[in-house]
């Protein structure tokens, strides 16, 4: 990519958050070490569970680091590097606590044949590299990955730019479940918790990796969708591991590692209420009760037809849709309080989740590594 | 509006967030800082201050809805989406808001329901405040743009809501619904784009528009911004703009032919329908697809992309791959056909009020500042120089033709040879070929390409000229873009059609920029014949600026008619 030296100014503006770097043709270092480091990949779908994502590269000779998602239980995994080459990737490790997976990228045609050598980011992990552990709350950060899978074949991946706001711990659920991985973040204030852009990138102005963007996740304690990055630090702990001694044997590795299994299936869903609401066309509805299942939760607790759903687990809601989120937003065993109106009544019910044994997904196995 | 109290609160924002991250450096460079910082925000809030006054907020006559729009030329035309007039196409009025408050009678002009483009025109002022396109093609991925428009109607004053990010993405594509509301070469932003926003500008660091916001990628959690949203480009739009002012239904182009992405061979063909564009260009399927308008085809979305951005009827330059032997293939897009409710009829007075405007253009190229006033007569001799000087009836070139044209006589057009004796003597009147008189005296009737350009002449020196009130302006209809079939292809006409000769259409190309008129395309419609013109060499001809040289590429033959006498008289 051509671009214009760098002027003095967007070296200075580099120290000041107040300017964005993008408004005085600073984030071009950043742009142009990030694209041809991050790959596209293609592999196992399901349900909400995109089948594309991102990964980085880290080798000349294609180690890729990603997130660990139901994407990489495919049997063939595919990676488009930026040039548009399409590559088949085998899973060298992957570790449940810390949700990261590293893949190696080989020809489609002979794993025998050597590839590369390929652009990628030099960890750096042993050294005390002050490059990352010098990323302050309010630095610029931008963050790359295939989002909604807008980029194709030889496409830059997509991008978003924000700040860099504090390290905490992750305290959070994907859906319904907890996420297994607790330990530190990096929390920014791009938007990342998109389809397709986990696994990617997260560099500094100076386009330097500090980061690998986690999965989709609802922090708990706000219940919004969180965005964040792996740290660099906990990145180097797994490459740490993943090597383990045994870094001259790949397949190895694959060997005691792979695991068909999919621990993140949409099995356990929250238990039916019972209650039945009808929606037409696009116009708001008010949640009237149209059907009660008999011997439902909801039939049990009294909800009876023509009642009006004024409000679930405490908060108001207006219509249909509001109904349903709310409803598909709740853990699994989480009882059921309604507020109905019926006729002039108020009535506040509470629907239990029903004592007969229900079909559970298996409990994912301890983390790996 | 902002205080000075605001702009110093900023200030010392900026200047403690320096201290603290300059503590190691030298005083001096932390003032030089201070002074970059200072002037960055300075210029970014010139900037959003010059912009603001050209966007407007868009409702219905019953100011209902909620969209965005831009006016880009100082006459209130302007730029929105598709999706936000097209509930307003039954009576093509609406209202804007803009940011002095107040609310002004909008027009629907012409729509473009692929390309989610629609331009309006405002009324209610003499003069408004606009911003110019800018040129797309000139952004890169990193660059600050600027997102204005009304999200979420929040505005209550018509001021625009301002979000800022960064180009993160270029040639995008994103599919339409059937054949409508394509983003074809799009930019991504991550600058915040919501409901609401659609029809707004993205605004490049020159403070121009680049694009058009009217697409968002949403997650599952609701319709809203998640940091990627998308732009049509300036760029595309421009191709469309002369259709787009005169009222037309806009269409975009196709090749009637599909490809498929074929790893290690590239793209290729993997269907052409018979009899249209593609086919009758002589592509096979499985010839690969090299370069599309000079730009290379890496992949389908690519091909799908750079497609995307022509409109209907443009010529384009194809290199094809057929069994190992590259060759260029020019050729016209077929229309894809949008997917409308009920038919877009064109109104008239729309059109004819940029007839007015080209032709008026067109006459000040001509005349300078003073009124159009045509010579009754005009009489001028050619040296014409044929491209393939072996080619039958053509033994001595270069020959000499003189033509005559006058008011209500028929035109006379003469060959004189070499050696001066008298050759074919053409005898034309008005819009219909009469006949042709050679030395001895026999008569023929004209070929229909002859007519074809003899009427052309005929209109372009007795018409086009004219005072503009004294036109039969239904005789004309402006049908939109268009562009030099020859050059670097990269400028834009807008035609004026009209019908010539008893079976003939001639549609007049005049550059988008100078306003001249530099291109002529004659079609016979029951013969088929397509003869094309191209004026160039425009000088001082008997007072009038005009084309020296004739250009003719017709069906078998191709000469060049050099302007070496003349006599113009009134």
């Amino acid at each position: 990519m051509k671009r214009p030296p760098l002027t003095s100014m967007a070296a200075a503006l580099g120290f000041a958050a107040i300017v964005s770097p993008a408004h005085s043709g600073g984030f071009g270092p950043a742009v142009d070490a990030v694209l041809p480091r991050v790959v596209k990949l293609y592999g196992l779908g399901a349900g909400l569970e995109a089948g594309y994502g991102s990964g980085v590269i880290l080798s000349a000779d294609g180690v890729v680091l990603t997130v660990y998602s139901l994407l990489i239980d495919a049997r063939r995994i595919r990676a488009v590097t930026s040039d548009g080459t399409t590559y088949s990737a085998n899973v060298l490790y992957r570790d449940y606590a810390r949700q990261l997976a590293l893949l190696r990228l080989v020809s489609p045609v002979d794993e025998s044949e050597p590839v590369g050598p390929f652009p990628f980011f030099d960890m750096r992990c042993d050294g005390a590299d002050a490059g990352f552990a010098g990323l302050r709350p309010g630095d610029w950060i931008v963050a790359a990955g295939n989002a909604f899978k807008v980029a194709d074949g030889a496409e830059p991946v997509s991008l978003v730019h924000g700040i860099f706001s504090g390290r905490t711990r992750l305290d959070a659920r994907r859906r319904v479940k907890d996420f297994p991985y607790t330990g530190d973040v990096l929390v920014i204030d791009a938007i990342t918790s998109n389809p397709g852009a986990p696994g990617g990138a997260l560099v500094d102005l100076d386009g330097d990796f500090v980061g690998l963007i986690g999965r989709e996740v609802t922090a708990n304690l706000t219940h919004t969708h969180f965005n964040y990055g792996i740290p660099h630090d906990v990145l180097c702990e797994f490459m740490a591991e993943s090597s383990g001694g045994a870094e001259a044997d790949p397949l190895h590795l694959a060997g005691l590692n792979l695991r068909r299994r999919t621990p993140d299936a949409d099995a356990d869903k929250p238990f039916d209420t019972g209650v039945r609401l009808t929606k037409a066309g696009y116009r708001t509805v008010l949640p009237f009760v149209t059907r009660v299942q008999r011997d439902s939760p909801a039939d049990r607790a009294g909800v009876r037809k023509d009642d009006l759903i004024l409000a679930v687990n405490g908060k108001n809601i207006k219509d249909v849709d509001e109904y349903d989120e709310r409803m598909n937003d709740r853990a699994p065993d989480e009882p059921v309080i309604l507020v109905i109106r019926r006729g002039r009544r108020i009535l506040t019910v509470q629907l239990e989740k029903p004592a007969e044994p229900v079909e559970t997904a298996n409990d994912p196995p301890d983390g790996e590594g | 509006m902002r205080t000075p109290a605001s702009r110093n609160a900023g200030a010392t924002f900026a200047l403690l967030i320096l201290c603290a991250s300059t503590s190691t450096r030298a005083d001096g460079s932390r003032d030089r800082d201070l002074a970059l910082v200072q002037k960055a925000e300075e210029r970014r809030v010139e900037l959003i201050d010059r912009v603001t006054p050209s966007v407007v907020c868009i409702y219905d006559k019953r100011e209902r809805g909620g969209g965005s729009g831009v006016i880009i030329e100082p006459d209130g035309y302007g730029l929105t989406n598709y999706h936000v007039v097209a509930g307003m196409l039954k009576t093509r009025t609406g209202l804007a808001g803009l940011p002095d408050g107040r609310l002004y009678d909008l027009e629907v002009l012409g729509i473009d329901p692929t390309g989610d483009i629609a331009m309006f025109r405002l009324t209610g002022r003499d003069r408004f405040p606009y911003v110019p396109l800018g040129d797309s093609d000139a952004l890169e991925v990193g660059d600050p743009v600027y997102v204005l428009g009304n999200p979420f109607s929040l505005s209550d004053d018509y001021t625009p809501t301002v979000t800022i990010g960064m180009v993160t993405g270029l040639h995008r594509y994103q599919w339409g619904l059937g054949n409508n509301l394509v983003y074809s070469d799009c930019i991504q932003t991550d600058a915040a784009i919501n409901p609401g926003n659609s029809g707004g500008p993205l605004i490049n660091a020159r403070g121009e528009v680049v694009g058009i916001n009217g697409r968002i990628s949403v997650n599952t959690r609701g319709r809203y911004n998640v940091g990627l949203g998308y732009a049509i480009s300036a760029n595309q739009i421009r191709r469309f703009v002369p259709a787009l002012r005169a009222g037309l239904l806009a269409k975009h182009g196709t090749l009637n032919a599909t490809v498929d992405y074929v790893e290690g061979t590239g793209t290729v063909f993997s269907d052409t329908l018979p009899g249209l564009c593609a086919d009758r260009a002589g592509i096979a399927v499985g010839d690969r697809l090299v370069s599309f308008d000079r730009r290379t085809i890496n992949s389908r979305n690519e091909f799908a992309s750079v497609l995307g951005t022509y409109p209907a009827n443009w010529p384009v330059r194809l290199a094809v791959e057929h069994n190992g032997v590259t060759r260029d293939l020019d050729l016209r897009l077929d229309p894809l056909e949008p997917n409308l409710r009920r038919p877009f009829e064109v109104a008239i007075e729309v059109n004819q009020r940029e007839i007015r405007r080209v032709l008026r253009r067109f006459q000040r190229t001509v005349y300078g500042d003073r009124r159009p006033n045509p010579p009754t007569v005009w009489k001028w001799a050619v040296r014409r120089a044929y491209a393939d000087p072996g080619a039958a009836d053509k033994t001595k070139p270069p020959q000499r033709f003189e033509v005559t044209l006058t008011g209500d006589e028929p035109a006379v057009m003469r060959r004189v040879f070499d050696d001066g004796a008298h050759g074919n003597t053409i005898e034309f009147n008005t819009h219909t070929a009469v006949r042709r008189t050679s030395a001895d005296g026999a008569t023929f009737d004209l070929t229909t390409d002859e007519a074809l350009i003899l009427a052309a002449l005929y209109t372009m020196h007795t018409e086009l000229t004219a005072p503009i009130e004294d036109l039969d302006l239904a005789r004309f209809m402006h049908v939109g873009s268009d562009r030099l079939l020859r050059g670097d292809g990269t400028r834009s006409l807008e035609v004026l059609a009209t019908r010539v000769a008893e079976d003939g259409q001639a549609r007049f190309g005049f550059d988008t920029e100078t306003g001249r008129l530099v291109q002529a395309q004659l079609v016979g419609d029951r013969s088929g014949v397509s003869v094309s013109l191209r004026f160039t060499d425009h000088r001082d001809v008997g007072g009038l600026i005009w084309p020296a040289t004739i250009e003719v590429d017709g069906p078998g033959y191709a000469y060049r008619d050099a302007l070496s006498d003349w006599e113009l008289s009134q």
